[in-house]
């Protein structure tokens, strides 16, 4: 019986061995061996909600975690600060011509790569133009329509791109096919790809190149040093950064929320973002403080208005009146976020817009006028998941069914919304995301005539002709007041169309500790993190 | 002794007699059958027990503690839990004998099948019971849920093609040992065919055995849907599930200081899956006297 | 001699009797992935940019992925690809399936190895204290709770366990697999010892009642009686002589408990946030990621027909009189 005990336990032992030398790693230069009062000296841990798939490209399809590592390392010209306001970054200033069809960006002088390479507008050039490229498998290659010369490349008939253009090292121009304006807030803050490095793999490849793995240069306040798959992705300061950085190291940490909460409150993590459940609980903490700010993306359910049943404006309005989404926001977001009513972000509408506020009597008088047929079953799908969309669904199919629409809620996955947008089979979608702050233009692509899916993302198949053209039209101005005026008309005409059954705008929730001083809440748990070069550690 | 008494011994030592006789001195089964009967009633008179409708949201009182007017509290869109738990009731029951009666069916046929004709599909047979007993149900199941899309009907049709090698040997085994009754040889020399030796010899002989079978795989059944529907691969809200009731319950603070909303889901599950197995246990010696 | 020569044969012929059945298995699984709906392509653009100029994106990404071929063709280049050991590239995030499934096999090994332990730890002194106490309070008591670690659902119990350990006695860490910033054996254990006690539990039932049975069956032969009457007491007895007969049955009912002890590391592995396998395969169920769900699928047949193999010959050690038919 000793023997096999014995047997046992060495057993045991040599498994525990062999995990040990596994993925846990020794060098963690930010130990936490007091487990209280913080990290290392100029260490800063920054909570990183999924685990990232380990490319940190810009070619790559866009992923939450791998671009929040990307916003400390890379940069664009531009820049979207949490208010949604473009600064200049790497270009200290750019025109915009009479007629808003090009758009010189004037880049800043003597920048330099983080191995000491000089930082020129070749780079600019030689990054869009890769990403305009299909062939480079540049997952945004649609967003490059608009850019003068790009249907003629793509077909063969010209060898470069006549719309991007570099005529000298501090300069970078953008033609664009039409007026178009808010093409600077579509194209301006692309994290620009060092060409002296990847210049010389062919289009096909470049996507591939091992350097997206480790992208040791850079351009940003820090630079790549490792990525530990399970562990963390390790950062260290830039010394050749434009500006001092005092922080010494970064280490960002895929952990589960309820891990971050609790290092919040022992001080292994110094910066987490949170849901509104766990609100309370970090508030309570002594040396962590919460910060917020609206999200650039709404919550809202899409009414399929290629079914004949939702055509009618009456019916869409009526939905809007029947949800309480103030009490929604009380309840489901703990009060962390803003009813939305229009497309358009917040601070970019004008005063006096109908906010549908709840009143499920105006809800069933205007069904009734519209014809509404209530023995009717709609089905209304959504991918699970998230706490907020779920508990909102419930919500929404409770108060539509007091009104007397019968709704069914249908749990799908990501892989079968596609072909309900494609074969225009779903009833109602409640999905969230996009960024409509940046620039009013940003909405034409979900509302416009022309961009019904699978030609733009208007899956809700709405068309309002004098939308369009209000739109188009402010698009095309380049005086701000103008162009202000514009969009203002064009939110009253959405408002009363009602193009999207609109819910909320969710607020970002970031606890952060207070020895770190200079972060600025992102809009979401995924959203990058604006200006970490000039975080700093008190002690 | 009276003719009367002659008359009336027999009855009194019927085999179905003696076996509720052994199963009543398992006092635990007993106990249980109580309890079982308890979740029974509670999931079909669902509604006038608990007053509460499951899905009557209140945005007012989300995650609200026991109460008076909620026994159970509240969860996160304000439904009542206790509505919720016994409504969820039903389904993890119906689940459970659904799936466990698949089983039965598939088991008794192939079981039987292989038995009489022996032969190539007696190896057939045997070796799937092999390959489908020795794959773990959960990790498949999550496998074809991931692919399919989770359903109600996958899992119930995974469970029980999942739990028919059990009773299929069982079977089997039973219509080995009745092919060589002296009855049964003379039943097939005047020509009866499998089906009708199934109906009326094979199934009375196997029912007390396949019905501990089948009980141990209600019981099973039932775990396994908590489990998945837990994962969210099973039973999606908003239909209440025990499983899914639990799914809240991943985050610290739920379960630090939202007890209501994950113990008694969790603990009905327990409780329901403890209770069909000991009921299983008793009839595994009520049919079995040479067990006890 | 000739005993080996049927037992080589026997060998042999399982192994491609295990062959067959894994290939099959292999075809199944890959028609399966492709009965899904969706097409992972189009999945990883946003609908806004879904528009004529991602036409070319879709087309090259499709070609790269080797979709455009026909499922034949496609299923003969993941074979030969998988017989090299190239298991295809994670569709979230391009890594290799093999490199991202060799990180994370440690960790559940670990993870198993640790529960297997423990479980027998738990099974082994109540199965011969039942056994020896038969019938009596004791032995009802052991009984309750062997049919209560089959019952009680792992993922509540290790919700409750939590609930005590963590969150009230903050005995405990509840997830993950080591505090960031520290490292060491007893960080790795104190993480451990939870995850693995709950998986250790819920699967000590059976191996319990499988000892307490046989214990009964040996403590009847004449043997034990003999010795009984030579004076020796009745655990004496046991640790001496019915252990070691006890052995290679113990040992390939375990190997034939590997697949549900893994199944029940998966649940747990997501509770505790336990950074191994089975948490891979939950979220890339839950994210879609195929390829890693193929991947994952072949690791458990793999261990399936592995754990029966090693059965069926411990099973011929343990019993020459076995026929090797």
């Amino acid at each position: 019986m000793r023997r096999h005990v014995i047997a046992g336990a060495a057993l045991t032992a040599a498994l525990l061995a062999a995990g040990c030398s596994g993925p846990k790693s020794t060098d963690n230069t930010s130990s936490n061996s007091s487990g209280g009062t913080g990290g290392a000296a100029g260490t800063v841990n920054v909570y990183l909600y999924q685990e990232p798939a380990g490319v940190f490209s810009p070619l790559a399809p866009a992923s939450g975690p791998d671009g929040q590592v990307m916003s400390f390392i890379y940069q664009g010209m531009l820049g979207v600060d949490p208010q949604y306001k473009l600064q200049p970054i790497l270009a200290e200033s750019f025109d915009v011509s009479k007629d808003a069809k090009t758009f010189t960006f004037h880049l800043r002088k003597g920048l330099k790569w983080s191995d000491g390479k000089p930082f020129t507008s070749k780079d600019v050039l030689f990054t869009y133009q890769l990403l305009a490229n299909p062939k480079s498998t540049s997952a945004t290659a649609g967003s490059f329509a608009a850019v003068a010369g790009v249907s003629a490349f793509i077909s063969g008939k010209a060898k470069t791109i006549s719309g991007l253009s570099a005529p000298d090292p501090d300069t970078f121009v953008i033609k664009a096919t039409k007026p178009n304006y808010g093409l600077v807030a579509q194209l301006g803050a692309i994290n620009i790809m060092p060409e002296h490095i990847l210049g010389g793999d062919p289009v096909a490849e470049v996507a591939k190149d091992k350097f997206f793995r480790s992208p040791t240069v850079g351009i940003g306040p820090y630079t790549f040093v490792a990525y530990k798959p399970n562990q963390y992705v390790q950062l260290k300061a830039n010394p050749t950064y434009r500006s001092h950085v005092s922080v010494k190291n970064i280490y960002l940490k895929p952990l589960t929320s309820d891990v971050a909460t609790a290092q919040l409150g022992n001080g292994g993590i110094d910066v987490a973002s949170i849901s509104p459940t766990d609100l309370k609980t970090v508030q309570g903490l002594s040396n962590v403080s919460v910060k917020e700010s609206l999200g650039a993306g709404f919550i809202r359910i899409g009414l399929n208005q290629s079914k004949s049943m939702f055509k009618d404006a009456r019916v869409r309005q009526a939905f809007a009146y029947a949800i309480n989404r103030k009490q929604i926001v009380q309840s489901v977001l703990a009060g962390k976020g803003v009813v939305q009513s229009s497309v358009f972000y917040k601070d970019n509408q004008p005063a006096g817009l109908n906010q549908y506020d709840y009143n499920p009597g105006k809800a069933k008088e205007l069904l009734k006028a519209a014809g509404w047929d209530s023995s009717k079953t709609i089905a209304l799908e959504w991918i699970p998941g998230q706490r907020d969309r779920d508990a909102t669904a419930t919500i929404v199919q409770n108060e539509l069914q007091a009104v007397g629409v019968k709704v069914k809620l249908t749990q799908v996955q990501a892989a079968q919304i596609l072909p309900s947008y494609e074969k225009k089979t779903y009833d109602m979608v409640l999905f969230g995301g996009g960024n409509y702050a940046v620039d009013s233009w940003n909405v034409d692509v979900i509302v416009d005539c022309g961009q019904q899916f699978p030609a733009g993302g208007n899956i809700v198949f709405f068309c309002d002709p004098n939308l369009d053209k209000l739109l188009k039209q402010a698009n095309s101005t380049t005086d701000a007041q103008a162009r202000k005026n514009l969009y203002d008309q064009a939110a009253v005409e959405e408002n009363k169309q009602a193009s999207y059954l609109w819910l909320y705008d969710p607020k970002g929730l970031w606890a952060v500790n207070d020895r770190i001083k200079g972060f600025v809440a992102g809009g979401s748990q995924e959203a990058n993190f604006w200006d970490p070069g000039s975080w700093s550690i008190s002690s | 002794m009276t003719a009367v008494d002659i008359a009336v011994a027999p009855a009194r030592r019927s085999p179905a007699r003696l076996a509720v006789r052994r199963f009543v001195r398992h006092r635990i089964a007993v106990v249980s059958v109580g309890v079982l009967l308890v979740v029974v009633i509670g999931a079909v008179f669902a509604g006038p027990i608990s007053g509460h409708s499951p899905t009557t949201i209140d945005l007012f009182h989300i995650r609200a503690s026991p109460s008076e007017k909620h026994w159970l509290g509240t969860d996160s869109t304000g439904r009542d839990v206790f509505s919720r738990l016994l409504y969820a009731g039903r389904v993890s029951l119906g689940v459970g004998v659904a799936a466990a009666l698949i089983a039965v069916v598939i088991g008794t046929v192939l079981g039987s099948l292989a038995g009489l004709l022996g032969g190539w599909v007696d190896q057939t047979v045997m070796r799937l019971a092999d390959i489908f007993l020795s794959f773990p149900s959960l990790v498949v199941m999550i496998v074809v849920a991931g692919i399919l899309g989770p359903s109600v009907i996958t899992m119930v049709l995974a469970i029980g093609l999942f739990q028919w090698p059990t009773c299929g040997r069982l079977v089997r085994g039973v219509t080995l040992s009745l092919r060589e009754q002296e009855y049964v040889q003379a039943s097939r020399a005047v020509g009866a065919g499998p089906v009708w030796l199934m109906a009326r010899h094979i199934i009375p002989a196997a029912l007390p055995p396949v019905s501990v079978v089948a009980t141990l795989g209600v019981a099973q059944a039932i775990g396994l849907e908590a489990t998945l529907s837990f994962l969210g691969l099973g039973v999606q809200p908003p239909q209440p599930s025990w499983g899914n009731m639990l799914t809240d319950a991943q985050s610290l603070t739920v379960i630090r200081s939202m007890p209501w909303l994950w113990l008694p889901p969790g603990l009905a599950v327990a409780i329901t899956v403890l209770a069909v197995n000991f009921i299983g246990d008793g009839l595994r010696d009520a049919v079995d006297p040479r067990r006890s | 001699m000739e005993h080996l020569q049927l037992m080589g044969a026997y060998i042999l012929r399982r192994l491609l009797i295990n062959l067959l059945v894994f290939a099959l298995i292999t075809v199944a699984i890959f028609m399966l992935v492709h009965a899904a709906p969706g097409d992972p392509v189009k999945m990883m653009i946003p609908p806004d940019q879904l528009n004529s100029g991602s036409a070319a994106f879709i087309a090259a990404k499709r070609h790269e992925l080797g979709l455009d071929q026909s499922v034949f063709l496609q299923y003969w280049h993941w074979l030969d690809n998988a017989v090299h050991g190239n298991l295809g590239y994670s569709l979230v995030s391009g890594r290799s399936v093999t490199s991202l499934l060799s990180e994370r096999i440690g960790p559940t090994i670990e993870l198993m190895g640790v529960g297997l332990a423990l479980s027998l730890l738990i099974a082994f002194p109540l199965g011969i204290i039942a056994a020896v106490r038969r019938n009596t309070a004791v032995d009802y008591a052991a009984t309750v709770v062997s049919l209560g670690s089959v019952s009680i659902p792992a993922f509540f119990l290790a919700l409750l366990a939590i609930y005590v350990l963590t969150l009230r006695f903050q005995l405990l860490p509840s997830a993950g697999m080591s505090t960031p910033g520290a490292s060491g054996l007893i960080d790795l254990l104190r993480h451990l010892l939870l995850p693995a006690l709950i998986l250790g539990f819920g699967n000590s039932g059976p191996f319990m009642r499988y000892i307490r049975s046989s214990m009964i069956s040996e403590l009847g032969s004449d043997y034990v009686r003999t010795a009984e009457a030579k004076g020796a007491g009745p655990i004496r007895v046991v640790v001496r002589h019915t252990l070691r007969n006890a052995l290679i049955p113990v040992l390939t009912i375990i190997a034939l408990s590997l697949p549900g002890v893994l199944a029940g590391a998966v649940v747990i592995e997501k509770v505790f946030a336990w950074p191994g396998m089975g948490q891979l395969a939950v979220s890339s169920v839950q994210q879609q990621d195929y390829s890693v769900i193929i991947g994952f699928a072949l690791i458990i047949a793999i261990l399936v027909l592995l754990s029966n193999l090693v059965a069926d010959l411990l099973y011929t050690v343990a019993d020459p009189r076995v026929r090797l038919r």
